[in-house]
């Protein structure tokens, strides 16, 4: 369910942009998500393809690319990437210090005209 | 025909946290401060703000804007227990958005005295966590028949928490509640966090909330 408003913010901020520079279609529109963010790239193309119809995105292909999440050791500097395990202390140097680090939100980043 | 890739790099939440900066800058300017709520159903929201309530009501001016999927269920336990509270129904929608709060905001009228809002988000444990509402600061409950878990299933949220309180700690498992594994994945998701383990019935650890609460408000009052 909360997909649907930021499908309705893609839209509406790629819309803009393809006006601007003079598109007639849009082929394809990549947005990155951060490891923490709650959107389910199911559900954003179920939505995309529906709320695109009739518009200059129809048929558009949504590219999400979902940055990775990483342990980081502010005690040794090790870092390691995040797939969900859980670490309470660094494999390298025992430390109880270790943070879960990543970012949570949603970036436009760019679009493919035609 | 030819074809070109325009770069954009946009925060897709821009115009929204753009928004809820707006609000919490007019608002501290305006000596009014709000605090989110945010948590799962079930978990003591209501019951917490009505606690908190009772513990603010000689310090500061106070109301409740009350966010759910429908009903007014909540804002009038806030009515009745004597405080201005304001409903938001969000019609479906999983969480509350800074143009929901400017309405809310607006039903409002402004009091004099140093004012306390509390926000009672839509409850759940992921959405609430991506939007900003201009609040000044963010509590997360959890309660205990949840579960210690919680926080590796829901980072999301548990990362944003300026502080979070357990709830329920009268309850009868609390026990096999494991409270320092709780604690350290806290501590891994989001260093430096506060944890208050309360129970809002008892009212056990009621007041080292209410001092922490405190000590991050008054820096923004007049």
């Amino acid at each position: 369910m909360h997909e649907l408003p930021i499908i309705e913010k893609i839209i509406s901020l790629t819309v803009v942009q393809a006006r601007l520079n003079g598109a007639e279609k849009v082929l394809s529109i990549t947005i990155e998500t951060g490891a923490f963010s709650d959107l389910e790239p199911q559900w954003l193309n179920r939505y995309f393809r529906k709320m695109t119809e009739g518009t200059l995105l129809e048929d558009s292909n949504l590219i999400i690319k979902r940055q990775e999440g990483f342990y980081h050791c502010p005690d040794c500097g090790h870092n390691q990437t995040y797939q969900g395990q859980r670490i309470t202390l660094c494999p390298l140097c025992g430390s109880d210090k270790i943070e879960l680090k990543g970012e949570s939100g949603y970036t436009l980043k760019e679009m493919e005209i035609q | 025909m030819s074809t070109r890739v325009i770069k954009i790099e946009q925060d897709i939440l821009n115009d929204d946290k753009e928004l809820a900066e707006k609000i919490r800058i007019r608002e501290r300017e305006n000596n009014r401060l709000m605090i989110n709520v945010m948590a799962s159903p079930g978990a003591g929201k209501t019951s917490l703000i009505l606690a908190l309530l009772e513990r603010f009501k000689s310090s500061y001016t106070l109301s409740v804007l009350e966010g759910d999927v429908d009903s007014t269920v909540d804002s009038d336990k806030i009515e009745t227990a004597g405080y201005r509270a304001v409903q938001i129904q969000t019609g479906g929608f999983c969480h509350l958005n800074p143009p929901m709060i400017e309405k809310g905001l607006a039903l409002m009228e402004r009091q004099e005295n140093r004012e306390l809002v509390f926000i009672e988000n839509i409850g759940n444990l992921i959405c609430p966590a991506s939007h900003d509402l201009g609040e000044t600061v963010k509590i997360v409950i959890l309660s205990v028949p949840e579960g210690d878990d919680k926080p590796w299933k829901y980072p999301g949220i548990f990362r944003v928490a300026d502080l979070v309180v357990l709830n329920k700690i009268d309850y009868p498992d609390y026990k096999d509640f494991k409270l320092k594994e709780f604690s350290d994945q806290l501590q891994i998701l989001n260093p430096g966090v506060s944890l208050f383990p309360v129970s809002c019935k008892s009212e056990q650890g009621l007041e080292e909330l209410v001092q922490k609460l405190e000590s991050l408000v008054d820096p923004f009052f007049d």
